[in-house]
């Protein structure tokens, strides 16, 4: 019977992501937060939603390189000092004579080829960043009337259609609770916020890192290292090594975090991986490893953390303790509710804040608990490409060959499907002017 | 100190036609501080969603550069981030096709090196976001990497609030099965991403 009544009460799953996701506000929250403070088993849940959080921001990038700073603020330069207002006469321009149609066609089929050489000449490296902006500031200081003064024509179509296609958005009302909500996470004025050593919220990086719950230890005062070797090895046979390798690694309580094994054309099969091993047993799984071959390379390094983790332990700290400090704010507070609501904001960022520092805690933790061992194995060299006959190379080009050619035509297929509109449109475009400028000539002839 | 949306207006002020120099070096000072604001965000939202990081690069100045070229066009209905991260997912777009595109001439068809081949952790949330429905995994990735609210996902997205919510729940569900059909060897999810590459 109680179960029963208990059970008809518990928070929706639904509910519970939306407090997580600190989406809740107003009484709504008030109710889901009174019910957790008393049901074990609805707080596990909100525990499970956070934890898949923190496992999803694992998923960490890196820093945004200089170069692509430095060439934004120099285009931002570029257009403060009007160089590209030449850019913005260019619709006035076009518009003086129908002939000037037959130009601007030109050259939209000179900027469509170009965006075909642009994108078929794409690969590994495709156009360099700096290049790029060397290239458009030259174009910039085309005199005006050039119709296609500015970036060149088809990045500045792209730019553009990424932005046209905003139109509707924009004209569509913004939905009232989401205006509002974030309207509150914007109006930063009433609240001190020690915490707030970024103003804005981004996705910091985060270290390795596990599950939540765990406090800060008390492993502060040990050295914390967290070790690395690349060891680089020449076997007789790679596929048999890799089994044998994940043997030794379960034996030693290890794993991979990464393993491939590649096998180029003649070439000689190489398994690179990056393992993971209790720091304790790194000794004792490295000397089983070096038995599997000749050792080629090897290096090891340790990179002391401890400062790291000391100084997120502080931040921890202090964040914790703002965090308290607003629980206490919201429980004497009386006054008007988009307070309370900027308040409760203002926690469940902090509360964020916490979490994926606690995150970075135990991804430093797991780098000293767990050496990383980069690893490279060889095959011994069978010069296979040296021992091949003219015959068998002849097959294998012709296989190649034919092999290209049906992913040629495949891919000619996709394009069609996904272009053939796009390309009909265009060419209609383009033929267009074109009739007119004939029909045009020959008015011209037939009269003279 | 100012919010996105007042910095955004003051840019959206200076790039119009008829402005005076004044109005524009403000207008760059406020698109400076918000190109800071947000160069590390948007990298990181190209970052995940394209294979590689020269793509990452030049896709995050494209739309600094659609930003810059798009001024006027600001409306203050829409949030800056949603405004920004919608002519971001429009460039996104655009970038796969043209991958398609590129992919069928060169034969090079090298997709995710992943971004941080230090955490093991990070293979098993890229495999397992992979498995997703694409527009669930949209929104996911809205919610947890921009940290867009469900009112902000439904903008950028045009798709009602209530959609965004129940899409949401679902793509976390999806999410924890997979995770939990996953043996917990991360080797076999390691070796899974290597026949893949
Ligand atoms: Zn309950």
């Amino acid at each position: 019977m109680t179960t029963l009544a208990a059970a008809a009460q518990h928070i929706q799953d639904e509910d519970l992501m939306a407090l997580v996701d600190g989406e809740l506000t107003g009484t709504e929250l008030t109710r889901v937060e009174e019910h957790l403070a008393a049901c074990g088993q609805c707080t596990a849940g909100v525990a499970a939603l956070r934890d898949t959080q923190l496992t999803l921001r694992t998923w960490s990038v890196d820093t945004v390189p200089q170069g692509v700073a430095d060439d934004v603020l120099a285009h931002l330069k570029a257009w403060n000092s009007g160089e590209a207002t030449a850019a913005r006469k260019a619709p006035a321009a076009s518009r003086r004579k129908w002939w000037a149609w037959g130009g601007a066609a030109g050259a939209l089929a000179t900027g469509v080829f170009a965006t075909l050489l642009l994108v078929t000449s794409g690969g590994r490296s495709s156009r360099p960043i700096e290049s790029l902006g060397k290239q458009q500031t030259l174009e910039a200081t085309v005199p005006a009337g050039g119709v296609m003064a500015g970036a060149p024509a088809p990045v500045k179509a792209a730019r553009a259609a990424a932005v046209d296609s905003l139109q509707q958005d924009q004209a569509a009302p913004a939905p009232a609770a989401s205006a509002a909500v974030a309207g509150m996470a914007r109006s930063e004025a009433m609240l001190a916020q020690p915490a707030a050593a970024e103003p804005q919220r981004t996705v910091r990086p985060i270290g390795g890192g596990g599950r939540t719950g765990r406090p800060a230890t008390a492993e502060l005062n040990a050295p914390m290292i967290a070790r690395t070797v690349s060891l680089s090895l020449t076997v007789r046979d790679v596929e048999r090594s890799r089994d044998a390798l994940e043997g030794l690694l379960r034996g030693y309580g290890g794993y991979a975090a990464e393993m491939n094994v590649s096998t180029p054309e003649g070439g000689v099969r190489t398994l690179t991986a990056s393992l993971r091993v209790p720091a304790n047993n790194l000794r004792g799984m490295l000397a089983e490893l070096k038995g599997y071959g000749k050792v080629e390379d090897e290096t090891q390094s340790g990179e002391e953390v401890g400062q790291q983790h000391a100084d997120l332990a502080a931040r921890l700290n202090t964040s914790r303790q703002s965090e308290e400090r607003l629980r206490g704010i919201l429980k004497t507070r009386t006054g008007d509710v988009a307070d309370v609501l900027q308040v409760e904001e203002e926690i469940s960022r902090v509360r964020e804040e916490i979490e994926s520092m606690e995150a970075e805690q135990q991804g430093l933790e797991h780098s000293v608990n767990y050496a990383t061992v980069e690893l490279q194995m060889d095959e011994e060299g069978h010069n296979t490409v040296a021992t091949r006959t003219v015959g068998s190379r002849l097959w294998e080009g012709a296989r190649h060959g034919w092999n290209n050619a049906a992913e040629a035509l495949v891919g000619l297929v996709l394009f069609v499907l996904e272009y053939g509109l796009a390309i009909v449109c265009v060419l209609a475009l383009l033929g267009l002017p074109a009739w007119l400028l004939w029909r045009r000539w020959k008015k011209v002839r037939t009269r003279r | 100190m100012n919010d996105d949306e007042t910095l955004m207006s003051v840019f959206a002020r200076g790039s119009a036609r008829t402005c005076g120099p004044v109005e524009r070096g403000a207008a760059a000072e406020a698109f400076e501080e918000l190109f800071r604001r947000y160069k590390q965000p948007l990298y990181g939202f190209f970052r995940r969603r394209t294979g590689d990081a020269a793509r990452a690069d030049e896709l995050t100045q494209e739309c600094f550069l659609a930003l810059l070229e798009s001024g006027e066009r600001y409306r203050p209905t829409a949030t800056f981030r949603t405004f920004l991260y919608a002519i971001g997912l429009n460039l996104v777009r655009a970038d796969r096709r043209k991958t398609v595109f590129r992919a069928m001439f060169s034969g090079d068809s090298k997709t995710e090196t992943g971004s941080d081949p230090r955490t093991e952790l990070s293979l098993l949330v890229r495999d397992a976001l992979g498995r997703l429905d694409r527009v669930e995994r949209e929104m996911l990735m809205l919610r947890e990497y921009e940290e867009l609210s469900y009112g902000e996902i439904a903008e950028v997205l045009q798709v009602p609030v209530g959609t965004v919510r129940s899409r949401l729940f679902r793509a976390r569900a999806a999410l924890r099965d997979v995770w939990q059909a996953a043996p917990a060897d991360p080797i076999h999810v390691a070796a899974r991403q290597g026949g893949r590459a």
